[in-house]
């Protein structure tokens, strides 16, 4: 019985692990409204270590972030971030789709 | 960011570099020249820009800038070198279909002096998004006190991605037609 607790607890924490990894944040800015501004967010985001991938739509005005195995990047942390590249976060979500997902469901081609 | 600009009578080039989200510093190389060919001047700058108010809005943001710095001048008009001040300030609007910009720029410089006024009001015929080429038409209008007693009016295109940003136009009233503009920028 206590083989089948400690399977089940592993098998959660590789699950709650797995999720983990595939978290993806999309927070809603404002003043988002040309490239420049953009590149400028991306480029703060994308010099944090923690970053995997950065997603921009100027047409939906958010920035989503993914981050690397292990790692993350905790809400007030990205607020700044955004914040000295300018820009000014209304909202933040945390959500399980992949960036991949993300680009597909709003129809968005993948950074250069 | 690296920026050029070329028209028949004002060429530039600048190297800028955010220090932080309000403040960032430049060092360029400006020349003008009078419609006339008498004043032929070549200022080399260093200066500071702060961002003195940007508010947001439903689907814009509007920016208000004033920067400034010392310069080195030559030109015919002086005898040697000359140091002195250049500065200004800009304030601009943008939604993903509408730009508009008016700045001003002051160089001070012993007997040499001019202020540089330039207005652009552009719109975009789509609302690009991030990896697309952004595409706008408009016109700018400027004004180079004491190199020239006219207004240059110069249509333009512009065409901008995430890195790079390109202006062309060729400019229209009588006293400056044909003469082309070309703005490069480059974000790096």
């Amino acid at each position: 019985m206590k083989t089948i607790k400690i399977a089940i607890v592993l098998a959660l924490a590789l699950l709650a692990g797995n999720a983990w990894a595939a978290a993806t944040v999309k927070l809603r800015v404002d003043g988002l409204v040309c490239a420049f501004c953009g590149a400028a967010i991306e480029k703060k985001l994308r010099a944090n270590p923690a970053t995997a991938d950065v997603l921009v739509s100027l047409e939906n005005k958010i920035v989503a972030v993914s981050f690397k195995d292990g790692q993350n990047i905790g809400d007030e942390q990205l607020k700044a971030l955004i914040n000295d590249a300018g820009y000014e976060v209304k909202g933040i979500e945390r959500g399980s789709e992949s960036l991949d997902e993300l680009r597909k469901t709003l129809k968005l081609k993948k950074s250069g | 960011m690296l920026m050029g600009m070329y028209s028949p009578d004002a060429q530039s080039f600048d190297v800028m570099h955010g220090l932080s989200r309000n403040v960032s510093v430049a060092a360029g190389w400006h020349r003008y020249k009078s419609d006339d060919g008498s004043k032929d001047r070549r200022f080399t700058t260093v200066q500071a820009a702060y961002l003195l108010n940007r508010s947001y809005y439903a689907d814009g943001v509007s920016n208000l800038y004033v920067f400034g710095g010392p310069v080195s001048a030559r030109s015919d008009e002086l005898a040697d070198d000359k140091t002195g001040i250049q500065a200004g300030a800009w304030g601009d609007y943008e939604t993903r279909r509408i730009y508009v910009r008016a700045s001003v720029q002051r160089h001070d410089v012993d007997i040499v002096e001019q202020t540089v006024t330039t207005a652009q009001a552009l719109w975009a015929p789509y609302a690009a998004d991030y990896e697309d080429v952004a595409t706008w038409f408009g016109v700018q209008l400027q004004r180079r006190t004491h190199l020239s007693e006219h207004t240059q009016v110069t249509p333009m295109v512009r065409f901008f991605q995430r890195t790079w940003w390109v202006d062309a136009g060729a400019s229209v009233n009588d006293q400056h037609r044909g003469d082309i503009y070309l703005n490069i920028m480059l974000l790096f």
